[in-house]
């Protein structure tokens, strides 16, 4: 659990309000058809995941959801628990993502993780709590999408991850010259 | 590929109160394998006509003709693939389109996105990569190893790498050392010379004046000028009048004019300027 606890110095602090902007920016868009539309904003919960771990990474989850909300609105409304879940994302991909190797069973597990627990489970209580819709039927209303778009998110994380690691292997450097 | 515009307008954000016209009727032909440059200072739509030349945008009004490509705001997105691969833009900055792995990789992606195969998008490549003046040895580095002009040749090489049939290039020199911008700016003057339409956006009036044919002047959306360079910097006062500078050269002469020297024409290369300076001491 140690290396999860760190201090952000002054330019991994500047970085994570970036990649907060950049999850901000990604998660107002989203491609494919009506159907299994995917939106983008995994990608920024992935790279805050990946460069600052569960803890940091939770914490932009979190700033990245009241920002947003603050910038555009959430649809139905502010509510404190699509914070939470919001952090529970990147807070995931990091402990499946941060300072580990890239392998095929880490993007799957991580990926079934978020969208089980995040996006079928606490979304619907979250939906259930706020507008008392019965949580069976917006549980399998959930669960049909949830079964398609999880692997098109696997195979995404796969290159986006290849694309992050350069990103570090850079940062590492530019670190090093500067000590 | 003869390029025309006929008529051509151009709204951002039209219909909200943030409208603004980007280009305002504008109408011009350009003809084949000219060095054209587009001028016109900061705000004047430059950069708006340009994404124009392979439909980034699309006309709200009038007509874009590339050899038989028409371009109206009827056009489908997925129609475009053929016109980019004739007309292609090398953006501001272009060093921040890198995001390969590898320098020959990041050249080849150009290529290999318009359907050459392996083998040509390779050798393509190494063609550019050499001819943009960077070493062979650096074709397996990371792009993000190497310094800024570097960076900014590689992403020039992988635009040109496919050869399009005109090239247009928005401030390609900027922030370049002297030698380098040189060297930028010849090879874009060969590669015109090579049979190639080349399209320069660019501040740089002495870039102009040594390497353009054809001057198209803008201003408030507005085409203001459409003529050759002895043409456009003839005339100091109307170039005061719309914010535009004059060659070093013409600058100069004008300083000598003031101490009794003449000059026959308006000298816009060093060559011209060295020759009028020489006549005038002859005698």
């Amino acid at each position: 659990m140690k290396k999860y606890f760190f201090k952000l110095n002054l330019s991994q602090l500047v970085f994570l309000g970036l990649v907060i902007a950049i999850k901000i920016i990604l998660g107002r868009f989203s491609v494919g058809p009506e159907l299994v539309k995917v939106g983008l904003g995994f990608i920024g919960s992935v790279a805050l995941g990946y460069f600052f771990g569960p803890i940091w990474g939770a914490v932009g989850g979190g700033v990245s959801d009241l920002v947003s909300s603050a910038l555009f609105g959430n649809q139905g409304g502010f509510f404190i628990g699509f914070t939470l879940t919001a952090m529970l994302g990147p807070m995931i991909y990091g402990f499946f993502f941060y300072e580990q190797p890239r392998k095929i069973w880490r993007i799957v597990v991580a990926t079934v993780t978020v969208t089980f627990l995040v996006n079928i489970l606490l979304n619907t209580i979250w939906l259930h709590l706020l507008y008392k819709v019965n949580f069976q039927v917006a549980f399998n209303a959930r669960i049909l999408k949830n079964l398609i778009v999880p692997w098109l998110q696997m195979i995404i994380i796969y290159f986006v991850l290849d694309g992050l690691s350069r990103v570090k292997t850079r940062m590492n450097k530019l670190e090093k010259s500067r000590m | 590929m003869p390029i025309t515009f006929e008529k051509v307008s151009y709204v951002y954000e039209p219909g909200t109160p943030f409208a603004k016209k980007g280009l305002d009727n504008v109408s011009f032909t350009l003809k084949d394998n000219k060095f054209i440059a587009l001028i016109g200072h900061t705000g004047s739509g430059k950069s708006t006509l340009m994404q124009h030349f392979n439909a980034l945008l699309k006309p709200a009004n009038g007509e874009i003709r590339v050899d038989d490509f028409v371009v109206n705001n009827q056009t489908k997105n997925r129609d475009l693939k053929r016109l980019r691969k004739n007309v292609s833009l090398v953006f501001q900055f272009p060093e921040a389109q890198l995001f390969e792995s590898t320098v020959i990789k990041d050249i080849e992606f150009g290529p290999k996105n318009f359907g050459f195969d392996e083998a040509a998008a390779e050798s393509l490549s190494y063609k550019w990569l050499e001819k943009v003046g960077l070493d062979k040895k650096i074709a397996s580095k990371s792009p993000f190893d190497l310094s800024g002009g570097q960076m900014r040749r590689v992403a020039i090489a992988g635009v040109m790498a496919y050869e399009p049939k005109v090239l247009c290039l928005d401030e390609p020199a900027a922030g370049l050392d002297p030698q380098g911008r040189k060297e930028m700016m010849q090879l874009f003057k060969e590669y015109q010379l090579s049979g190639h339409t080349v399209i320069l956006v660019t501040h740089n009036m002495d870039d102009v004046a040594n390497y353009a044919d054809d001057v198209l002047v803008m201003e408030h959306g507005q085409l203001i000028k459409h003529d050759v360079p002895e043409i456009i910097f003839q005339d100091s006062a109307w170039l005061k009048q719309h914010h535009l500078d004059e060659p070093s050269t013409s600058l100069f002469a004008q300083n000598l004019v003031k101490h009794g020297f003449t000059f026959s024409k308006n000298p816009l290369t060093m060559e011209e300027l060295i020759a009028g300076i020489k006549k005038n001491l002859v005698i």
